[in-house]
């Protein structure tokens, strides 16, 4: 009778096992224009952020309660662009997107093509030398975890509800004063998912290693897929690390021009499928590690024994510089004097002298 | 392998009756078939588009409202095909289609593909081996995505200055009021108005109330009638909306016109006035009608303008893992009440919120007065104390047994209990789950079952749910349920006669695989399969 019991218990034909809870998706989209510009005859921005839009849109069009964010990393650091703290009153402007579009697409599309413009006109008013040369990436990727953590975890009663997503339109003290009972009912309800996009073509080193590694391991934490557009020539080590590190989708794009077609097929894993689906990444991922003093990728390297640090060099006041810690000086000194003595067969020493090679 | 033997023998049994078996079931789920037991409104309006006419179903992809609304009513992982396919030109390969999952997800995969094209959204091309979207489908959906579909595909704004001032809050009062009305008329409490006589019609229409004649004081409130009461607005307004769906035709109305506008309506939005002459010669005789149960507010019928409701706007929104639109339709009345008053009784607030406080003993304390809600917890409760503002009962094996005559299901009621139960009895939950994860974590009890970034769908695991109930009175509601239902019958096919192990063997795990398979003996070389798995082994068994 048990054995008749459990086969039904198991093999009922349940119909749908995937719960379907709400998500997040947002975008980091990296606006430096040196690198824009290397790739002007591949795609332009403007189709870039065409092709982002509408990505947007169908995540809108998933489900009622989605929410989308939209950050720029700038030269001149990160801007949230969406949702936006400072909302101008859209009423009074032109709409840059058609007004029959559906409602909840509309809302949003306008206020990120407007942010849009606003930015690269004031990237064009300052002084593009000043700081040309940092990519903000870093930055960007923090702020939009600190966005998705505050979403995931504090604001979820105010604004994943059906309630506040049909009334955006409402005053905000509104939902303030009914912020205080919806507590309780708000802890019956399933989490939210969330999920960041990051679409870079930079191909210049990133110089902010810690920062990203320290974005890898919060969102690898918060479960907190990381999917990464890369555009242009070169492959970043770094995202493909971020992305393989967080069970998201790293593709290298050569051929940006059918973006669109991109973004709904390779990117378009939500959540709670990608269990389910085998996503396409690639298998060689490469961990290269960058020096914590001058920022230069290491193959081979130092590594401080009490905070694990990279370095490219032996401190010279053999000090850590990170964690201060002092090293012990007769192993600085044989350190120091290994490649000295070694200079005739430095392949084979140097790799023994590392006290571990990164 | 003796393939030609065995479709034979298939043949043999495709033409026979269906076979019923009678599986003893002594502990599982139960499978109740009522009308409205989905516990989405998903369910009840996909079965409803999937009976659609070929016809019926090609034109309803005309307009993008109806086709967004459409898409959002999948599964998962049929969004994921449709997105994949949208873009493309060309069509695909089935192959390619199931190579993208795992082997895992196989059976979720069947299931979407059958619900894609049971919804004329997939079709095969000419090959055979290839799928493309529909036509239609594909460029309505599209162009809704990229903005450039007709301007007044989701509501033309009217335009016009409204002398009156229509706010949200009124709308609200306005949608609120109107359904309770219904709900109410329905449990028999005293009103001072009737609900119109359409609405009484839909009523007895969809066998929620039965009684001589059409007349409002002959109806009677029936079972099905007091399941409907249990479930969320959202159903509700599906049930009812269906209801009118199947009545169209009698009306000499187009469905497909009543459906695009059930669908244009959940894309609009709250608190704006929309112009009524987008709107076809079908939809404007529908106004008064959905004016009725307050889906939409229209000063007088002749207005050229009509507001959505909230109950019109979150339609076609998910209602399940977020706040139900009861929830949300009673808070706001709240805070205008409390902006009225400018005094907040959180008293009256907290009563609104929820009211039931249900203990261990099986004792439940509802703090209401209102009759709807009363006779609602008397359908599975026997009351025993009324006072102005509370009642007090005891939930026993009686009452509960009652109820499951009547039809109501034991998820039902614990669904009920959940979602009315008292903010104390929410914030003691949290607060005992937030002690039981800190407790793990201190000791180091790994529950999650894994590394943490292994499994990005397995956050919540389910030795951390949140209870809000005593669990030995969900249990107990659920044994008495299982009491009832000892045997449980499937239609389906039995195969059998096979003429070794290994033909057995690959035919078996194949349906266990798909998750169609209910029943399998080895020693007797017969398994059996559900009547909706049977082409899919089927077609697997003559490939090979």
């Amino acid at each position: 009778m048990d054995a008749i019991a459990d086969t039904i218990f198991t093999d009922l034909p349940t119909t749908d096992e995937l719960t379907e809870n709400p998500s997040l998706l947002t975008v980091v989209f990296e606006m430096s224009p040196n690198s824009w510009h290397s790739i002007k005859d591949q795609i332009s921005i403007q189709d870039a952020v065409k092709a982002l839009i509408v990505f947007l849109n169908t995540h809108l069009s998933l489900n009622n309660s989605n929410q989308v964010a939209f950050l720029a990393a700038l030269p001149t650091g990160a801007r949230m662009l969406y949702p936006n703290v400072k909302k101008a009153d859209d009423s009074q402007e032109t709409p840059l997107v058609k007004a029959g579009m559906y409602r909840h697409f509309r809302l949003v599309d306008d206020t990120i093509l407007r942010e849009i413009n606003r930015e690269l006109q004031l990237l064009l008013a300052t002084d593009s030398e000043a700081g040309a040369e940092s990519s903000t990436l870093s930055g960007a990727l923090l702020m939009a975890l600190a966005y998705t953590n505050r979403m995931l975890h504090i604001d979820q009663s105010i604004s994943t509800t059906t309630a506040s997503a049909i009334s955006s339109t409402t005053s905000a003290a509104a939902s303030g004063s009914g912020n205080d009972h919806t507590l309780g009912s708000s802890l019956l309800q399933t989490k939210m998912s969330a999920r960041i996009l990051v679409v870079t073509a930079n191909d210049s080193h990133e110089s902010k290693y810690i920062a990203i590694m320290n974005s890898i391991f919060a969102a690898q934490k918060m479960q907190v897929p990381v999917d990464v557009v890369k555009l242009g020539a070169l492959d970043s080590p770094y995202m493909q690390q971020a992305a393989d590190a967080t069970n998201g989708v790293y593709l290298h794009n050569r051929e940006p021009r059918g973006l669109i077609q991109t973004l709904s097929t390779a990117y378009f894993v939500e959540p709670c499928l990608r269990s389910l689906i085998i996503l396409p990444t690639s298998a060689n991922v490469d961990y290269k590690a960058s020096c914590f003093v001058t920022g230069k990728p290491v193959d081979i390297g130092y590594v401080c024994s009490v905070c694990l640090c990279i370095l490219s060099t032996i401190p010279e006041l053999s000090k850590c510089p990170v964690c201060k810690s002092k090293f012990d000086d007769s192993i600085v000194a044989k350190l120091r004097r290994g490649p000295v003595l070694v200079r005739k067969k430095r392949k084979i020493e140097g790799a023994e002298n590392g006290s571990a090679a990164a | 392998m003796a393939s030609n033997g065995f479709c034979a023998r298939y043949i043999r049994y495709q033409f026979s009756p269906c076979i019923t078996i009678y599986i003893p079931q002594i502990w599982g789920s139960t499978s109740h078939t009522l009308t409205m037991s989905g516990t989405s409104f998903k369910s009840t309006v996909n079965e409803y588009l999937e009976a659609l006419p070929d016809v019926v179903q090609s034109r309803i992809y005309d307009a993008p409202a109806t086709c967004l609304s459409i898409f959002r009513l999948l599964p998962s992982l049929a969004k994921f095909y449709v997105m994949s396919m949208l873009f493309s030109p060309k069509p695909v390969a089935i192959k390619d289609l199931e190579k993208w999952c795992q082997p895992q997800a196989r059976r979720l995969q069947y299931e979407s593909l059958k619900r894609l094209r049971a919804l004329h959204l997939i079709e095969n091309d000419k090959s055979g081996t290839h799928v493309r979207l529909h036509p239609k489908f594909q460029n309505n959906f599209r162009d809704c995505l990229t903005g450039s579909q007709a301007p007044n595909a989701f509501g033309i704004i009217s335009t016009e200055p409204e002398n009156k001032n229509v706010d949200i809050k009124f709308l609200d009062k306005f949608a609120s009021q109107k359904w309770e009305t219904i709900l109410h008329f329905m449990v028999g409490s005293e009103l001072p108005s009737v609900p119109s006589k359409s609405v009484l019609s839909l009523l007895k229409l969809g066998g929620l109330m039965e009684g001589p004649g059409n007349s409002a004081a002959t109806l009677r409130i029936t079972n099905s009638g007091f399941q409907f009461l249990l479930q969320d607005v959202n159903i509700q307004i599906w049930t009812i909306l269906l209801e009118y769906l199947n009545l169209t035709l009698d009306l000499n109305m187009d469905a497909v016109d009543v459906l695009n506008f059930i669908f244009i309506l959940g894309s609009l939005e709250l608190g704006k006035a929309y112009s009524v002459t987008s709107l076809s010669e079908t939809q404007l005789k529908m106004l008064p009608d959905l004016r009725d149960y307050g889906l939409v507010y229209q000063r007088s019928e002749n207005s050229p303008r009509f507001f959505p409701t909230r109950l019109a706007t979150t339609l076609t929104s998910d209602s399940m893992g977020l706040k139900t639109p009861s929830m949300v339709l009673n808070q706001t009345l709240q805070d205008a009440e409390s902006n009225e008053a400018e005094s907040v009784d959180t008293a009256h607030q907290e009563s609104q919120m929820g009211q039931i406080v249900l203990e261990t003993n099986f004792k439940l304390y509802a703090y209401t007065n209102s009759p709807l809600e009363i006779a609602i917890l008397n359908l599975f409760v026997s009351l025993k104390i009324r006072f102005a503002n509370m009642v007090i009962g005891q939930i026993t094996r009686e009452s509960i047994r009652k109820a499951l005559y009547n039809g109501i299901t034991a998820d039902q009621i614990i669904r009920f209990l959940e979602t009315h139960a008292h903010t104390q009895m929410k914030q003691l939950a949290v607060e005992k789950l937030d002690k039981k994860i800190e407790f793990d974590i201190s000791h180091n009890i790994n529950t999650a079952g894994g590394a943490p970034q292994s499994k990005s769908t397995d956050s919540t695991n389910a030795q951390h749910r949140l209870e809000i109930l005593p669990p030995n009175v969900v249990d107990q509601i659920k044994l008495w349920q299982l009491e009832l239902d000892r045997i449980q019958t499937f239609d389906g096919y039995l195969f059998k006669d096979f003429q070794n192990v290994k033909e057995y063997e690959v035919l078996c795990n194949y349906a266990s695989e798909v998750g169609v398979l209910l029943w399998s003996e080895k020693s007797k070389l017969r398994f059996f399969v559900t009547a909706d798995g049977m082409t899919q082994v089927a077609d697997f068994a003559s490939r090979k």
